[in-house]
This record gives C-alpha cells, structure tokens and sequence, in this order.
C-alpha cells in the first residue's frame, strides 16, 4: 500500500508526508509547480526528501506540492527512479495509490511501453493515448479502464493543471483548502472523496469537473 | 487409476465453498478442515460448513487452534475488546484491524502436513482478488508463491498449495459459483458473527458488490437494508440497464430439499 497527499501550503504538505508514512517508508516522490517557476520532481529511497527541503522551496517559490510515500512490494524490493512514483510520462505526471487489476492486459494494448513491474506506470501512458484535447475525457476514460482499486493525483502539462480521483482506494480532502491525502486527517483532509469524480485542485479548493464509472471491488453503503 | 486427493482449509464462506464445488467438479477426493482459531465469527462460520457437508460427502475435520485468542490480540476478528472495522474507515490501509497475524501461514501449513500425511499433491487455497486489494499479504499472488517455494525443499513429498480463485474478481466468483451450484444462502461471510450479515465489514462489501456486479440478489439476510434494485442501476453499464437483478432462491429450494432427505 502507498499514500498519495497535496496541498497548497508547504506546512500542511509537511504533516500529510508524515501522516502517510505508515503506509510507506520505502521510498517516496515529490511534485512541486508554480506557474513562475514550472514543475520540479523529485523521487528519493527513504524519508529523508524533505531534508533541506524549506531553503529549496523559499528560494524557488513554489506554491502546490503534491507527493506520494511508497511501501516496497514483492516485485520492486530495490529503489529505481524508474519505478518511483509520481510517473512522468509525455503530458502527465501521476501518483497512484491501489492495485491495477488489470495491468497485465493493458500492458498487451500498449507494446509500445516498456515493461515496468509497477503497475501505476501504465496511468500516463493511458491518459496520453486517450487525450483528444480535454483533460477531463482523458482522465475519465482512463479510469473507466482501470479495474482494480485506485487514488491518483494527476498534473497535466497541457493545462497545468491537478486533477484527484479515487475508486477503491482512500482519499480524504479538505474540500475548500484542496489539500488532500490517503490517510484521513481531522484537520487538513477531513472528509472522503467521492469515488467516481473527477476533481480539479483550484485555489478556491476541489471542484468537481467529471465522473468516471468506479469500478471498485469495495460497495460501501 | 486412483481418485486424485486433495485438502481444502474450508470456513463456510462463500470463496471455500466455491472451491469447494470447483474440487469436486474435477473429480477429487476432498478431505476439509475447519479451523476455531478463535474468530468471533465461528459459530455462523461452522454452520455453513457443516451444512455444506450434509450435502456433499467428504471428510471434515475440526482442528482447534482457539489459543490464538491468547496471543493475538490486534485483530479486531480474534478480540472482543476491538470492534470489526467497517469498510469505509479502513479501506486503503495497508493492513486493517480485522487482519490476523500470519492466519493463512499457520493454516496453509498445518493443511500442508495433513495432505502429506495423505498422499495428497493438491491443498487448494481460497484467496481471491479482493484479498490482496484489501490488504491482507497472504491472500497475495507473491505469498502464494513464496510458500509453493517453501514446500518444494521437501525432497519426499510434493504438496502444491493451488489457489483458483486468486485472479479472480468476486463477481466471477459468484458467477462460477451459480454454475457449479452453490447453495450461497448456506455461506457466511461477515466478520461480525451475528444473525444477520452487517453489510458494512470489508468482508460483507466485496460479497454485495461481487453479487450486484454477476447480477444476483444475495440470498443471506443483511441487518442493514440493502436496495438492491437501486444499486444495480448504478453498477450495471448503460447498455444492460433493463436487465434485471436475478434470485438464487432454486438454488437454495433445491440444497434444502437434500438436507431434508438425509
């Protein structure tokens, strides 16, 4: 199991990476952006990333960070950036929290990709197959092909823009800051997601923009 | 030639019986166990195996590991003091409170000594998808792996520990259960142990969606209610909208029809 948590404000992105660190402590990968500045990543082997972090940020400005904590699996026992979340991959970049059913038949639809023994490697390359000029569609499609369970921030690099989706897996927010995380927290990611939406992370919080058909195992009533 | 053997670890639940029918579709020699490790659950569990076996002939035997209440007190399954979690509070975590430490291990295991005592070659395992999806490591594809790599180190005695079910969703469980007949009304799913399943466990969420999703109403009894046929129109895909929510209840005629003439 992984964590995946955002916000606009670098103390609060600070207490969700913590937060998250139950659910992995292998490895974990970071997103900063600001429209000034542009995107940084950064994917590192254990805890230790946001060392050092604060001088970084102040000097370069950034204003959303979007990171993600990862546990080992039996597969990928070895740091690889490779095999470090988040995923840049052509127009997108994805951190994905959950199992991928259906990996290895997706995996046959697209040869083209190289063989990555995680299975979230194959969300961007779904999404820039399926882009036809909206953000919304190609995120929506792409969750309707999933199967399995999943909680994903997606960046786009067309719009610049984060979108949030879960189905199966937890995702808690804060609607109104847009700061959000695998694992609840009763200040900064209080409630559930909506499985099946499609949320837009906007400095006026999460907005939700589209609906995919959740295809999780999970009826929660 | 001699009637193949096998063990099976069977609970009452819906994925042992399931295996339990798939065994017998191909023709074993099934020897079950059952195993009291403790759970709340165990009652309403043993009821449904029991069942099973007046219905079809094999032997069961029942193996009291209920000294696991003693050392394992994390699981909210084996200590009264924890409540069984509900899906909605635990779903993403990498190992909920209803896990029980090492379970499938200790069972596999014993189960594996009993098919060497046998002559068997086969212990069948009832892990699905949904296990690993929920968390719990030795429901795994890599546990299953790693623990056949164990039992090939006995130079005397090939015991291969099959698991069928284990890419299998629960709606393609329940799908294979309907045709290999189950009787699912006598299959007991809930970690609660109540009369009537909760609904809300992991347990109780993969069995009702495993059923809207093959397109059946569960025949066990829910203490919450369950609208079916609201639910279905959410999960079904626009194009199959107008069919409709088929019951299990031949199913159950039959089965009971059997229990009366023995």
């Amino acid at each position: 199991m992984c964590g995946i948590f955002g916000s606009f404000d670098y103390n609060v992105y600070e207490k969700l990476y913590a937060e998250n660190g139950d659910r992995g402590n292998f490895a974990s990968g970071s997103m900063y952006y600001s429209k000034k500045t542009g995107i940084y990543l950064r994917r590192d082997k254990h805890t230790t990333i946001l060392t050092g972090e604060r001088a970084f940020l102040e000097r370069d400005s950034y204003d959303w960070f979007a990171g993600h904590r990862q546990a080992p699996t039996t597969t990928q026992r070895a740091f690889k950036a490779a095999t470090t979340h988040p995923f840049d991959y052509k127009h997108w970049i994805v951190a994905h929290n959950g199992i991928i059913e259906n990996y290895s038949s997706l995996l046959r639809d697209y040869p083209s990709h190289q063989t990555n023994p995680v299975d979230s490697s194959i969300i961007p390359v779904l999404l820039d197959d399926l882009y036809v000029g909206s953000d919304e569609l190609a995120i929506s499609e792409t969750c309707n092909r999933l199967q399995g369970t999943f909680g994903c921030w997606i960046f786009s690099k067309h719009t610049r823009k984060t979108y949030i989706v879960r189905s199966g897996s937890t995702v808690f927010a804060d609607k109104l800051t847009g700061s959000f995380s695998s694992v609840k927290h009763a200040s900064h990611a209080p409630s559930a997601l909506d499985e099946g939406t499609i949320y837009l992370v906007t400095a006026e919080g999460l907005v939700s923009v589209g609906e995919f058909k959740s295809n999780s195992p999970f009826l929660i009533l | 030639m001699d009637q193949k053997k096998c063990v099976i670890p069977i609970s009452g639940g819906l994925d042992s019986t399931v295996i339990l029918r798939y065994a017998e579709s191909q023709d074993y020699e099934i020897h079950a166990v059952s195993f009291n490790y403790g759970q709340k659950h165990f009652n309403k569990e043993m009821s449904c195996a029991r069942e099973q076996g007046y219905l079809h002939s094999y032997t069961h035997k029942l193996l009291d590991l209920s000294f696991f209440r003693d050392i394992v007190q994390t699981s909210a399954l084996t200590n009264d003091d924890i409540d069984v979690a509900k899906t909605k509070d635990v779903l993403g975590d990498p190992q909920t409170v209803n896990y029980v430490p090492n379970r499938n291990m200790m069972m596999l295991s014993i189960c594996t000594a009993y098919a060497e005592s046998l002559g068997a070659e086969t212990v069948f395992h009832g892990a699905a998808l949904v296990d690993s999806q929920a968390g719990y490591w030795d429901g795994s594809v890599e546990f299953l792996s790693a623990i056949n790599n164990v039992n090939d180190l006995n130079r005397r005695s090939r015991v291969v520990i099959e698991a069928p079910l284990i890419y299998k969703s629960k709606k393609e469980i329940v799908e294979l259960g309907v045709e290999l007949n189950v009787d699912f009304e006598r299959t007991w799913t809930c970690y609660e142990g109540q009369e009537e399943a909760c609904g809300q466990c992991p347990a109780c969420s993969s069995r009702i969606k495993g059923f809207l999703d093959a397109g059946y109403i569960d025949p066990l009894p829910y203490s919450i209610d369950i609208p079916w046929v609201e639910l279905a129109g959410s999960v079904f895909k626009p194009g199959n909208r107008n069919i409709p929510l088929k019951r299990l209840g031949s199913h159950a005629r039959i089965a009971r029809k059997k229990l009366h003439d023995l």
